[in-house]
């Protein structure tokens, strides 16, 4: 994510660095963007503005080389103008001589039969005008045949041009040959001639020819004024010979034939021109060229163009490396700008990839009056609002978390709490710490008046009202109003509120919440919750107080259930007792025995036998063990158990079992004591109830009191026979006393 | 509407095909075969034939040329009347004297507008112009003189009034500067471009005595064929003139090429003679005034003149029959 994640370790490995380069240069970066568009337009620039120079300049230095070598050209043109011109003239100077021309034409008229010694003055006529003018190699005569019969070279004489170009224009007139190649010469000669007319000026004796000296020609084409170091100007025939001489060795004049762009345009289209050629050394040259018409040859002026163009060149480099540094300055330039740019955005988005992970706390650290200045500032604000969103949020979820298990918890409470009383101190107890409100009471509507009464408070206040048995007519206040519409109520500023009666006990309050305790269409009370805060209470703590005053209600109303139900069963029970213990204290009047014992002796009666242990069996309403250790019994050391017949709560006899001592009770014997005993007091009652029965049908009948005494005791008598004879056979007790009698009755004894 | 627009598109591709068709059909045309015959040896003389033939000039003009090299036993013009060869290179004298034997010779071009014949003595010999000959031993190759070098070295001793018989006449035997050098003659007759460039290889100095310089001036090397082709086929003798001069001018602008190329054509050639040989031709087959390959009516006439005073040829021959600049003068 940042550029430089380590330039100079990254640098230590080729695939690293590359790594580096290509991470830090991701091409879709903003970085890297901006620098190549940085770049782009740095090197653009650079490149028209020193591409266009170097073409300017390439053509200004272009054009000032051409136009010196023009110059050049037009300065030699010039003066070849004036030595071709003077060619002719010497030539005609030398006929004008009055001797010459005599000498010449007798020469030619008569053939003079003396010929060495007119001959030998003609040559040496000629011979001086060679040498004082220097402009030819050779001053001819030839006859009208092409004979040549004087000249200054003895070796040219008897030779016959009847067929050259020179001779034939010569009859006609003054004449120059082009650049001609003369095999005999080896070499390319200019020949300049004039015809040689008698006295009368009309007929054509001969024709005077000379050979020109090219010296004077090389000299003009030598002076190098203008040409620089690899410049030179030189002439070329039509035959395309080289005739002045080259700057450069190994290229002979005369011998050398040159066929450059330079002298084919000049030559084959006779025209003065310039351009960009290879010369007939195959360089790369500026090349000027001049048509020379009179003496029908080929001015060139060139240059060679790494010379020519040198100072461009020179200036391109310079420019290009200007470019180049500039370039580089820019870009170094533009690598700090998208740094300094850039760098803080790949900060801030690093922040806010961190903080989109969740850690809400980080701030980006960038103090800069920019743009990213105001980013940074508006992400940072955005940041902390949605920190302060996020722990508001969490305070709200935990508060309502907590608000929910406090709920969850009187709910608990509620349901396991049964009596009123604490159900509800537990309730305005709870409700007030664990939501911290300033007061919680609970109405309840008084039955018979109608009235609310305070029947549960928090703090002290609570109980003081509670104390002064505080109520409040339905209707009267927000809680009267609440009872009366059977409507939740919430004033978040009690102050608003026109019915608001404050109570002295709690003057702070400044927000209420009422809730009503229902009962399917009933209104049992009401719950009423007071806050210091202005502005407290949700709807959702009115739903959350609602739900538990409907609980609250619903146990309300299973306590008072419950308490009657408890009740009722309560005297249902004593009524049974009382029945019970009523019938069995009339069955000792009603009954002959009420008591029998059976000893090894037998069964017998015995109203009034009794064994001290059965007192305590009574008193303590269970089975009572005992070893004999007074000596009670009159015959031998004894040991027994009593146990008291109980029915539905009340005693209606006892049993009482004794055998010697040696002998241990078993708990086996125990359990089947205790069952026996209980099958003998159902059997008893079920006699008893039996006998009553027929009692009730036979008075429902006669309608008699006496026959009351006629009551038989005969089935209850059976079951006490039955009892003793089955418990002391089986137990193999010495005796064995049921006594039948309520608890009064038998403690009589 | 569609359809009959495709169908026209159909019409136009297949017409379009056919062209393209028959075109290709003329360009793959098979090229016409042209012979030559040269009038000696392969060398740089012949330059232009190799640069058009190297160059793909002939090709260009869709000709197959096959170049015979000469010999002092093959006599190109008869070549060329018999029907041998389609073209030849013979020399101007030969050319008039065939002619004036009936035979049926047109030249339409020459090679050398400067005659390479030079007659050669030995520097310190003294024998430096005609009158020198004198009582000396001068070579020739026939005694008939039925050859352009001996033609010219008689007509111009004519020209210099110096009676043949005061010169002793010896027949050549052996080809090249050793005649000279081993004494067999005093002057030795042969080409410009020839002997006088071997001056630097065989360590001579020679004297040159050119008899152009003394009024004779005759065409060399021509390059001829039947004026019955001419009539038949002017475009195929267009087309072989072209490319051949086309051939010289490549020649001439890339001379230090040629020596090289003459030596593919015959590997016997030395190759420092070539270069020499080139360098001495340039100037003999470009004068400068006229395009090369023109020949001037004034040489031709010329000729005729010495045919007729040494009786080669008994009657002047129109010369407009013997010679024509037309197919040069087509050239660029």
């Amino acid at each position: 994510m940042k550029i430089d994640d380590n330039p100079t370790s990254a640098s230590q490995h080729p695939l690293r660095l590359s790594r580096w380069l290509f991470r830090s240069f991701r091409v879709n970066s903003i970085r890297t963007r901006l620098l190549i568009t940085l770049v782009f337009v740095v090197v653009l620039t650079a490149l028209v503005i020193s591409g266009t120079a170097a073409l300017a300049s390439y053509w200004d230095r272009q054009q000032y080389v051409l136009d010196q070598l023009e110059a050049v050209a037009v300065a030699k043109e010039t003066e070849i103008r004036t030595w071709t011109d003077n060619l002719q003239i010497d030539l005609e100077a030398l006929l004008f001589q009055q001797d010459v021309l005599l000498r010449v034409r007798s020469q030619l008229q008569f053939f003079v039969a003396d010929v060495s010694r007119l001959q030998r003055d003609l040559e040496e006529d000629f011979m001086n005008t060679v040498e004082v003018t220097g402009r030819f190699e050779e001053i001819f005569l030839m006859d009208r045949e092409g004979r040549v019969i004087a000249s200054s070279n003895l070796e040219q004489k008897g030779k016959i041009f009847s067929q050259e170009t020179f001779f034939q224009e010569g009859l006609k007139g003054p004449y120059i040959q082009p650049a001609t190649y003369y095999p005999a010469l080896d070499k390319t000669s200019i020949i300049v001639v004039i015809p040689v007319f008698d006295q009368d000026g009309k007929t054509v004796l001969g024709v005077m020819a000379g050979r020109a000296n090219l010296n004077h020609l090389n000299k003009i084409m030598i002076e190098r004024t203008g040409l620089g170091n690899t410049g030179e100007a030189y002439l070329v025939g039509l035959n395309r010979a080289l005739l002045t001489e080259s700057r450069f060795p190994g290229y002979q004049p005369l011998k050398t034939y040159i066929r450059t762009d330079g002298t084919n345009k000049s030559l084959n289209e006779r025209l003065n021109g310039e351009g960009l050629y290879l010369d007939y050394r195959g360089v790369q040259v500026v090349g000027v060229y001049r048509w020379l018409p009179q003496l029908q040859v080929a001015l060139l002026a060139e240059q060679g163009q790494t010379e020519a163009f040198n100072a461009v060149y020179t200036a391109l480099i310079r420019d290009i490396g200007i470019a180049l540094g500039a370039v580089a300055i820019f870009v170094t330039i533009g690598l700090f700008m998208t740094r300094n740019i850039t760098d803080p955005l790949i900060d801030l988005a690093g922040i806010a990839n961190q903080v989109a992970a969740g850690n809400l706390g980080l701030v980006v650290d960038i103090s800069r009056n920019d743009e990213i200045g105001e980013l940074a500032h508006a992400f940072n604000s955005m940041t902390a609002q949605l920190r302060g969103l996020i722990e508001n949020l969490e305070e709200r979820i935990h508060e309502r978390t907590q608000a929910l298990e406090a709920g969850a918890l009187i709910s608990r409470q509620i349901t396991t709490i049964l009596d009123i009383d604490e159900l509800l101190l537990q309730v305005v107890n709870s409700l007030q710490t664990t939501f911290k409100y300033y007061h919680v009471h609970i109405y309840l509507i008084n039955e018979s008046t109608g009235e609310l009464v305070m029947r549960e408070g928090s703090g002290d206040a609570g109980r003081q009202l509670k104390a002064q048995g505080h109520k409040l007519p339905r209707g009267r206040g927000i809680v009267g109003s609440v009872a009366e519409r059977a409507e939740p109520f919430l004033a978040r500023d009690v102050n608003q509120i026109a019915n608001f009666v404050r109570n002295p006990l709690l003057p702070k309050t400044q927000a209420e919440l009422a809730v009503p305790l229902r009962k399917g269409k009933t209104i049992l009370g009401v719950l009423d919750i007071q806050s210091e805060e202005l502005g407290d209470f949700s709807e959702q703590e009115l739903t959350l107080m609602q739900s538990i005053a409907d609980q609250i209600a619903v146990a309300l109303d299973n306590a008072r259930l419950f308490q009657s139900l408890q009740a009722t069963a309560a005297e249902a029970e004593e009524l049974t007792r009382h029945i019970t213990r009523q019938s069995w204290q009339e069955i000792g009047s009603r009954t002959q025995t009420t008591g029998y014992t059976f000893t090894t002796q037998g069964l017998m009666p015995a109203s009034n036998d009794w064994l001290p242990a059965m007192d305590r069996a009574i008193s303590q309403r269970s089975l009572v063990q005992y070893a004999d250790e007074d000596g009670r019994s009159p015959t031998e050391a004894a040991g027994g158990v009593a146990i008291p017949l109980i029915l539905r709560g009340e005693v209606i006899g006892v049993i009482g079992i004794e055998r010697p001592v040696e002998r241990k009770w078993s708990e086996d014997e125990m359990v089947t004591i205790e069952a026996i005993t209980e099958q003998v007091a159902l059997a008893l009652d079920a006699a008893r109830l039996a006998r009553e029965t027929e009692r009730s049908a036979w008075r429902d009948q006669v309608v008699s009191e006496s026959t009351a005494q006629v009551w038989s005791s005969a089935e209850l008598e059976e079951v006490m026979r039955a009892a003793v004879a089955q418990l002391g056979d089986k137990l193999r007790a010495s005796e064995v006393i049921i006594r039948l009698g309520t608890e009064t009755q038998l403690a009589q004894n | 509407m569609n359809t009959r627009l495709s169908q026209y598109l159909l019409i136009g591709l297949l017409l379009i095909s056919s062209l393209l068709s028959g075109c290709a059909t003329i360009s793959a045309q098979e090229p016409d075969k042209v012979t030559v015959q040269l009038s000696w040896f392969h060398s740089v003389e012949f330059a232009g034939f190799y640069a058009a033939q190297a160059q793909g000039i002939y090709s260009a003009e869709n000709l197959d040329v096959t170049l015979l090299p000469g010999s002092p036993e093959i006599v190109p013009h008869r070549e060329i009347a018999e029907s041998k060869v389609d073209f030849g290179v013979t020399g101007g004298d030969s050319l008039l004297i065939a002619r004036s034997q009936g035979m049926d010779i047109k030249a339409v071009a020459t090679i050398f507008r400067r005659s390479p014949i030079v007659l050669m003595s030995l520097a310190e010999s003294g024998i430096k112009t005609p009158p020198d000959f004198i009582g000396k031993r001068v070579g020739i190759f026939s005694p008939a003189f039925d050859n352009a070098n001996d033609i010219q070295l008689l007509a111009m001793l004519r020209r210099l009034n110096i009676d043949e018989s005061e010169v002793e006449m010896v027949v050549i035997e052996e080809y090249g500067l050793g005649s000279l050098t081993s004494g067999a003659m005093d002057v030795y007759s042969g080409f410009s471009t020839e002997e006088p460039s071997r001056t630097d290889l065989e360590n001579v100095q020679l004297n040159l005595i050119y008899p152009q310089d003394y009024g004779v001036q005759m065409y060399a090397n021509v390059i001829a064929t039947r004026s019955q082709l001419i009539e038949e086929r002017p475009e195929l003798v267009e087309r072989f003139i072209r490319a051949t001069i086309k051939g010289y001018q490549y020649a001439l602008a890339n001379a230090e090429e040629m020596p090289e190329l003459a030596v593919q054509y015959d590997s016997n050639l030395n190759l420092e003679f070539q270069r020499a040989s080139m360098l001495a031709e340039v100037a003999m087959i470009d004068t400068g005034d006229v395009p090369i390959g023109t020949m001037d009516e004034i040489v031709w006439e010329d000729t005729q003149q010495i045919l007729l005073d040494q009786k080669f040829i008994s009657t002047s021959i129109d010369l407009s029959t013997v010679y024509t600049n037309e197919f040069v003068e087509k050239v660029q």
